[in-house]
């Protein structure tokens, strides 16, 4: 049989524009390696070298045992300053960020506790004593990164997710990446947790031996958490509308989700956490495609004040609205404003193909 | 494109063609054979980098476009862009015929893409690919397709997805960029019975997902 069937391209807008055209003719022109490369050679290097350093440090004796206190820091993290990294990190009544040297950040809510078990060239150990905390771990870096809450423990390859822990439970979701959940509350001893899913276990094993069962907060299956209805009523704190925003959001029911966190900015709009509702909104809502709504939202989320760290994907995603919205000029000139701020930005590609442009 | 079998809900994200402009300084589109490819080919071989731009501008189109359907992600593919001219530049010495410029960048390009995949599918079996696809075939839907044949694309996607390397590239080239049997077998450096069983076996994964029965090569 030698029937040719229409090519499915026929169906598909192209993909080329001039300014992608212009932006590898460049490169090619002067002969530059392409920005973007993530060698494998680079990563068995990098690998390699963890071990080099693993080896090197235990034959020097730098590395003490698994939570022994911090050595000399040869090669340890460090704040984006390039100071050390606190041995603990307490939130007072507002969201505090770390930046750290590898342009990893930690996010701590108000009011959470956070202790570095053990920072050196291979190893990034933490623990959430209280809280939570929001964790942005850059990929290929050359630590293993750990996050303990109670007797449950998070191993990080690269990835964005947050940790809570109460006194009863520990809650982890995944935004970016995937992670690895273990602990003897969790079922089996370890999950494995994709972009999108959550797990909420009991902080510590029982200790009563008439409860054999090991946690009642366990997901029957590995679905995205929050089968629970989340509820919210008017007056509700912003804790609790946040907490129901993001079980919606991450359960799937985007327009609930949508309105529960339009309520936390307009009722809440003091919270240090409205800025980032502000931000989750108009991302949903451009996936609702409603960018009249992502614009508004996403407007809001700059006029509030958003974390550092999220003001590039604001920036990026008021782009998006303007163009689905249809007013390229707005797109334009939100794209012109975000090349000026952010000139290497992670997003530009993205920005440049939605608004044609150089 | 058969019936649909999902209603998935894919986010556009959309390029603007309408107002794209290119900007003062751009890369023009090719006049049409403006100048014999041979004649290019043979000034560069004459040293004459100045050709260089005359057969960028040539064949950018058919190569960016191939290079992006075939890896599903625009950045990954402006790379192998840039390696599969370079590439074609600095061995120009090795085409033996000035005439199958095409046909000798277009197979450069296929080993560039195929080594860029294989090596992100490494990544990510390791942990360390942080990239997204933003150029899947559904998101690269033409405006207007029904929501049911961008389903049938998503499907799609997730089979290539699965596939072993080689026979993605090969039933993308044929299904999806619409080249000869002939013309995929010698982009993908192998006979064209091996590129036939490659399509094949891409097919009947294809068809398992779409529960749909498609004649074949």
């Amino acid at each position: 049989m030698t029937e040719q069937l229409q090519p499915l391209k026929t169906l598909l807008r192209d993909p080329v524009s001039a300014a992608r055209k212009q932006a590898v003719w460049r490169r090619i022109a002067t002969r530059s390696k392409p920005e973007r490369r993530t060698g494998i050679a680079l990563v068995l290097a990098g690998a390699a070298a963890a071990l080099l350093l693993v080896a090197a440090g235990r034959q020097l004796g730098f590395m003490g045992p698994p939570g022994s206190a911090p050595h000399p820091r040869t090669g340890a993290l460090q704040l984006a300053d390039g100071s050390v990294i606190p041995s603990a990190v307490a939130s007072g009544a507002t969201r505090l960020q770390l930046s750290l040297s590898d342009a990893s950040s930690i996010e701590l809510t108000p009011g959470s506790e956070l202790r570095v078990r053990q920072s050196t060239g291979n190893v990034f150990a933490t623990e959430l004593l209280r809280g939570s905390a929001r964790f942005q771990v850059t990929p290929g870096g050359p630590r293993r990164w750990s996050v303990r809450a109670g007797e449950v423990e998070v191993r990080v390859v690269g990835t964005r997710f947050v940790v809570e822990r109460s006194a009863s439970e520990v809650r982890v979701a995944v935004e970016h990446g995937v992670v690895r959940v273990l602990g003897p509350t969790v079922a089996g001893g370890e999950r494995r947790l994709v972009a999108g899913e959550a797990l909420q276990v009991a902080a510590e094993e029982p200790r009563s031996t008439s409860a054999p069962t090991r946690s009642p907060a366990l997901p029957p299956s590995p679905r995205p958490m929050s089968e629970e209805p989340a509820r919210v009523d008017r007056g509700d704190a912003a804790d609790d509308l946040f907490a129901a925003a993001d079980r919606l959001r991450l359960s799937g029911n985007l327009k609930q989700a949508a309105r529960t966190l339009a309520r936390l900015v307009d009722e809440h709009a003091d919270d240090p956490r409205a800025a980032l509702a502000a931000l989750t909104l108009g991302r949903i809502y451009i996936q609702l495609e409603a960018p009249a709504q992502a614009v508004r939202a996403l407007q809001r989320a700059e006029q509030l004040r958003l974390p550092p760290a999220l003001e590039e994907e604001a920036a990026a995603w008021l782009v998006l609205a303007y163009t689905n919205l249809g007013r390229s000029a707005e797109a334009r000139e939100a794209a012109a404003r975000y090349r000026a701020k952010f000139p290497d930005g992670q997003r530009r590609t993205s920005v440049d193909a939605w608004t044609g442009a150089h | 494109m058969g019936r649909a079998m999902s209603s998935h809900v894919t986010i556009a994200m959309p390029m603007n063609a309408g107002t794209r402009q290119a900007s003062p300084g751009a890369i023009q589109a090719p006049a049409a054979s403006s100048r014999p490819e041979s004649d290019l080919v043979a000034r560069l071989r004459s040293g004459d980098r100045a050709a260089e731009e005359g057969l960028y501008r040539e064949h950018v189109d058919a190569v960016m476009g191939m290079a992006i359907r075939l890896l599903g992600r625009t950045c990954d593919a402006e790379d192998v862009v840039h390696d599969s001219f370079v590439t074609a530049f600095e061995h120009i010495g090795q085409l033996r015929d000035a005439s199958s410029f095409r046909a000798w960048l277009l197979r450069v390009t296929v080993r560039h893409a195929h080594r860029r995949f294989r090596r992100r599918r490494l990544l990510q079996r390791l942990g360390f690919d942080s990239g997204q696809d933003d150029a899947t075939l559904a998101q690269l839907a033409a405006p207007g397709l029904s929501s049911d044949a961008i389903a049938e694309l998503a499907k799609i996607d997730r089979v290539l997805a699965e596939l072993p390397a080689s026979q993605r590239s090969a039933w993308l080239l044929r299904r999806v960029e619409g080249l000869e049997l002939a013309e995929v077998a010698a982009a993908c450096g192998a006979s064209i019975s091996a590129v036939k069983r490659r399509i094949a076996a891409a097919q009947a994964r294809v068809d398992h997902h779409l529960g749909l029965a498609v004649d074949d090569d």
